[in-house]
């Protein structure tokens, strides 16, 4: 019986165990693909030959890449909002998230506060009104305008707030008997044991921040200025047709070289470093992180 | 009252942001009453002549309109569904894995697209779903005459429901894994005891105890209804799909910036905040009623 | 997209004649007038003129402002890569511009590619803050005149422009200026259009041709059995089923200038003008694209691809001309400086590839039929209450200037070519407005004065630096051919493209209208997409061809029907 079952619970576990190598496999493909395009030789990426490793391994493309001065000027002023952005978030998170999590007998405007945040979340006004809006505060062209409108970030307010909510209010209590003023609460207390929630809600700042690519679109005046989301969007081929016209046929055998397909990978792959070098740090409070961001009454 | 004396700090925390908000976000929406006008620029919105509900109404004769609506909710509610179920089979399986290294290491990975723009997966999967791309070139294995995914009607839609569950499942696995960490252990001792199999036990221990996160999401998700993720299509569709996979968001977006119709552009937009305002509230009453939660 | 790549034409003038001339002055049209112009202002500019009479004409046109004038504009950026140090708005050629006008230019804000371009407009236009100056459209245009938005700039013109621009404008009997004005007043002054931009020609890989043992196609039928060859026969001789037939584009038809791929010949061989609006039989004004021949056009076109004789993926390009460039394709429409872009690309990726065009299919009774172009579509315009409308026309006849190669400042212009030459920059994409001018039959003049050269019939000598630059380079294609590409484009587009031109009777169509109407205005962004979208998926197969009296009534009742009436008013006004 029992060997029967174990026999049973082995060939369940190994199915388990295939379906999830699989399911990981299909996560992985697209980018692997991408990965062995960058560092293939134009020709076989054009034709559609290169799968999961590169064919005629080079790495032209990423010297290209080096090479590209508007790259890593985008590449730049996305440091830069995702530094001030994610800076400006980080505080104004904590701050409203701690008020929040207060109920209404303590804080008697939250539920106001609360639905205000709601409604901003869902209604915009549309494309024009906002970059009217921008213009008028004069802030067209500046990196202000990239991280002032996304100040609150009202979704991982909630998701704080919720944990916040959450903590033993035997806590908060006890400190102000002791005489701790909120301020003292919420940095002392709540924040110590909250690290893997602001954590969380950090990196989800720093990810807005680094793939927004629409607001840099319309609201910045250069593409010298836009960052680096915004400039992958609006790649156009680097050789163009007014640039073919005008190069003699070795000078285009070499810009031909290198093509688009494996340029492009090679520029996808070095904007996703940054995403892959800070993720793991903090991936592992995901779960402790995000419980159901929600408090039952 | 003695927690009262703290209100005002709270406003004090609480002010920067909203004051933030007021600039950036209800400002605009002050803009937005040319929604309710013939907008001519030169003139501003002062100048312009109001004609009430006239932009409204023409919304409503155009056939694009009911398309638009159609598509947007059409693949807003297929993703939903998708998105509820595929993490969950996903989390069930992962569950199941008992070596700690392996879950982690199939966590970590499968967390990963949630964190990758649209901008960039866009380029990839144009490249996967090529007629050269990868996924023609395991149909051939196969036999399989190429498909010419992002020209057809009938798989673009897939396609996007299909490459947003690729980009989330791992994410949205996270909320059930944590539920089904708090499961009590003690009730799978029991059933074990009384010989109920794994699957016994998936039925009578496992499910009940995912039961209720799975219906808050399900009610969460229907704030969502309205949103079938710009960024997301917007990088991804193409004129010859148009039919399948323009939405609110991209058609606002066209009309307002590309064809210099302020008035209309802003109309539709509207439209859709309302609905979703609406769909929100309702959602927020179903959780607090039926579920006990209070969202927000 | 189509104005940059129709450049690409001159640009290799621009770029070549540094290597065979030093910018020489002689115009056999205008010459004098605005040489001598430009003489009596180099030696005045040091001097100042305080003291000297009003001035008139070129004089006036190119004389350099005595107090710095600034134009803030909004720029079209492109592509090209400027060395280290130079920017868009600080570059030899904005510097060598205003050292000539005394003006600067600064960026307000600059857009890559067309889209982006248009959309800054639009915000500009929304948010009722223009730059000083800046290029706009036909719809953004009407848009700004009715919000009053842009100076009239009727008396700036006829003051400050100089002799060259004004033949050029006069070179379209005065349409062109005529399409800027509203109510007779100048509102912007417009581009001309090179008239041989608007047949599509066909354009066909001989040694594909030859290989198949195949005729030139005079025909529709000749021209679907050489399209069945070239998708089925293996032309390319490699063994695999690697080709397509016909390619395509998106749009389907142009409408006005078409860029490669569009199926506009196909439509006009049914006498039908989709995108133009025409006298029918009874003499009235009828949008084309509603009329009962386009049916059949369709209704072939969708066999066609039904049966792969039509590229199966031509809808899915990003760029149009990616099988062209692959040499997936020996056959498609585009006109007559395909030899420019994109056949030097096929032709550099595959040096057997021998390209020749034909004014084909015809009608049934055997003529070719083609529609024509507006004379202009971009307009150059100034801010309402900007003070120095006289710049933005200075800097216009400037850049003139040095475009036609009539600028007299030949050291200055030889280092511009230098530049050009050493870095691959574009010098015309570096001038401050999108907006070039030429004579509008420039193009079968140029073939024709090159022919009569090589038949030694008058003598090249007497050319402007344009023509003289084509001779050139026809000569050099014809002793090395494939040798030199600027050679081989420039040799190719004129005598395939232009030649076709010349030597073809054609029926021309031209449209009674291409303004907008107060229900365009809202409605025509709606219908044209309806259109666009009918069209393609009836090709395509997602609509059967019955799907076109659909969108006919469908046209009609969404404001068509009204639009009609209004368009036929301002057409009989006339």
């Amino acid at each position: 019986m029992v060997g029967y079952n174990s026999v049973r619970n082995r060939i369940i576990d190994g199915s388990i165990l295939a379906a999830l190598f699989l399911i990981t496999i299909a996560c992985l493909i697209p980018l692997l693909h991408t990965v062995a395009v960058s560092f293939s030789d134009k020709t076989a990426a054009d034709a559609g030959r290169v799968f999961l490793t590169p064919i005629k391994a080079t790495t032209a493309s990423y010297a290209k890449v080096l090479d590209d001065g508007q790259f890593f000027k985008a590449f730049l002023i996305s440091v830069e909002r995702v530094l001030l952005g994610g800076l400006i978030n980080f505080v104004l998170t904590i701050m409203m998230a701690f008020a929040l999590s207060k109920d209404a007998k303590q804080f008697p405007m939250r539920n106001v506060y609360m639905w205000f945040l709601v409604f901003t979340m869902l209604f915009n006004g549309g494309v024009i009104p906002w970059f009217m809006t921008i213009k008028t505060y004069g802030l067209l062209d500046s990196i202000w305008a990239l991280v002032l409108p996304h100040a609150v970030q009202v979704f991982n307010v909630i998701l704080l707030m919720n944990f916040f909510r959450n903590l033993p209010k035997e806590l908060n209590e006890a400190a102000e008997i002791d005489g701790a003023g909120p301020w003292y609460v919420m940095i002392r207390l709540y924040i110590p044991l909250s690290l893997p929630s602001i954590a969380t809600v950090t990196l989800f700042s720093i990810v807005f921040h680094w793939n927004s690519f629409f607001d840099g679109l319309v609201l910045m005046s250069k593409q010298d200025h836009y960052p680096l989301q915004t400039y992958i969007q609006t790649l156009v081929t680097q050789i163009s047709a007014q640039a073919m016209t005008s190069m003699s046929p070795d000078e285009l055998a070499a810009a031909m070289a290198v093509s688009n397909r494996t340029f492009n990978a090679a520029k996808i792959i070095v904007s996703m470093i940054p995403i892959l070098i800070i993720y793991p740090f903090i991936q592992r409070f995901f779960i402790h992180g995000i419980t159901l961001g929600s408090v039952k009454e | 009252m003695y927690t009262r004396k703290n209100a005002l700090h709270y406003h004090a925390m609480v002010l920067p942001g909203i004051i933030l908000l007021l600039l950036f976000s209800v400002v605009p929406m002050g803009y937005a009453v040319i929604a309710f006008q013939n907008f001519k620029p030169g003139r501003g919105i002062s100048g312009s002549e109001w004609i009430g509900l006239e932009n409204f109404q023409y919304l409503m004769e155009l056939p694009d309109s009911r398309l638009i609506f159609f598509n947007t909710i059409f693949l807003a509610v297929l993703k939903i569904i998708a998105n509820l179920i595929v993490p969950l089979v996903f989390a069930l399986l992962l569950n199941e894995v008992r070596v700690r290294f392996l879950r982690k290491s199939i966590q970590t990975i499968v967390y990963l697209p949630h964190f990758i723009s649209w901008v960039l997966l866009a380029t990839i999967f144009f490249d996967v779903f090529s007629l050269e791309g990868i996924v023609n070139q395991a149909l051939g294995l196969f036999g399989i005459d190429p498909v010419l995914f992002y020209a057809s009607n009938s798989w673009f839609p897939a396609i996007i429901v299909a490459t947003d569950v690729w980009k989330e499942f791992g994410f949205n696995a996270i909320v059930y894994l944590a539920a089904l960490t708090g499961i009590n252990p003690a009730l799978y001792e029991a059933a074990s005891m009384d010989g109920a199999s794994r699957f016994k036990q998936l039925w009578h221990v496992t499910l009940p105890g995912v039961k209720t996160t799975v219906i808050l999401l399900a009610t969460l998700a229907l704030g969502n209804v309205m949103n079938a993720n710009f960024d997301q299509i917007f990088n991804m569709y193409n004129p010859l799909v148009y039919q399948s996979a323009d939405i609110i968001d991209t058609y606002v977006y066209r009309v307002g910036l590309n064809d210099l119709q302020y008035s209309l552009g802003t109309a539709v937009g509207l439209l859709k905040s309302v609905v979703s305002f609406i769909l929100v509230v309702l959602s927020y009453v179903l959780a607090s009623r039926f579920a006990g939660y209070r969202i927000f | 997209m189509k104005a940059k790549m129709w450049m690409a034409s001159s640009m290799v003038l621009v770029m070549a004649l540094s290597a065979c001339s030093n910018g020489g002055s002689n115009n056999e049209t205008d010459s004098t007038g605005s040489n001598n112009g430009a003489a009596a202002n180099q030696s005045n500019a040091g001097e100042g003129n305080a003291n000297e009479p009003a001035k008139t004409g070129d004089d006036l046109a190119y004389e350099k402002v005595t107090e710095p004038i600034t134009v803030n504009i909004g720029f079209r950026a492109p592509d090209d890569k400027l060395p280290e140090g130079e920017t868009n708005d600080n570059n030899i050629v904005s510097r060598y511009l205003e050292s000539v006008t005394g003006i600067k230019v600064g960026h307000t804000w600059e857009a890559k590619g067309e889209d982006p371009f248009k959309q800054k407009v639009n915000l500009a236009i929304a948010s009722n803050d223009l730059p000083d100056a800046l290029v706009v459209d036909r719809n953004q245009l009407r848009k700004l005149v009715d919000n009053d938005m842009i100076e009239d700039l009727t008396e700036v013109y006829e003051k400050y422009g100089s002799q060259l621009v004004k033949d050029m404008y006069d070179s379209t009997d005065g349409l062109a200026l005529a399409d800027a004005s509203v109510d007779d007043k100048l509102y912007g002054l417009p581009n001309v259009a090179i008239e041989a931009d608007a047949p599509s020609l066909l354009w066909i890989r001989q040694d594909w041709l030859d290989k198949l043992k195949l005729t030139p196609p005079k025909t529709i039928a000749d021209l679907e059995k050489i399209a069945d060859a070239f998708a089925n026969q293996d032309p390319d001789g490699n063994g695999k089923k690697d080709t397509v037939g016909l390619t395509g584009d998106k749009m389907v038809v142009f409408g006005q200038k078409p860029n490669p791929n569009g199926f506009d010949t196909i439509f006009s061989a049914f006498h039908a003008f989709p995108k133009n609006w025409i006298k029918d039989a009874s003499g009235n004004v009828v949008y084309g694209s509603i009329q009962p021949e386009n049916k059949e056009a369709l209704e072939l076109l969708a066999d066609w691809y039904k049966r792969g004789i039509i590229d199966p993926q031509f809808a899915l390009y990003k760029e149009t001309q990616e099988p062209i460039v692959a040499n997936k394709t020996g056959l498609f429409f585009g006109p007559w400086w395909m030899p420019y872009w994109p056949l030097a690309d096929s032709v550099v990726n595959d040096t057997k590839a021998d390209w020749k065009a034909y004014a084909a299919p015809t009608d049934e009774s055997g003529k070719f039929v083609t529609h024509m172009a507006p004379v202009t579509d971009r307009y150059l315009v100034v801010r309402k209450g900007y003070e120095h409308p006289e710049a933005v026309v200075k800097l216009l006849n400037a850049f003139t200037r040095l475009e036609r190669r009539q600028d007299p400042n030949a050291e200055e212009v030889k280092k511009l070519d230098d530049f050009a030459a050493e870095t691959g920059v574009h010098v015309r994409n570096f001038y401050p407005f999108d907006l070039l001018l030429d004579y509008s039959d420039a193009v079968v003049q140029r073939y024709d004065n090159v022919q009569k050269a090589i038949r030694g019939e008058i003598d090249p000598n007497t050319f402007d630096p344009d023509t003289k630059l084509v001779y050139d380079f026809s000569l050099a294609e014809k002793e090395n051919p494939k040798k030199n590409m600027d050679a081989w484009k420039a040799a190719k587009a004129y005598e395939l493209g232009g030649g076709v031109l010349f030597q073809t009777e054609m029926e021309k169509v031209y449209s009674v209208f291409y303004g907008m109407t107060r229900t365009m205005e809202t409605k025509w962004t709606t219908l044209e997409k309806l259109e666009n979208e009918t069209f393609l998926k009836i090709i395509v197969g997602d609509l059967p061809v019955s799907a076109f009296d659909d969108f006919v009534a469908q046209w009609n009742k969404l404001g068509g029907e009204q639009i009609t009436k209004e368009v036929a008013e301002i057409a009989s006004g006339k």
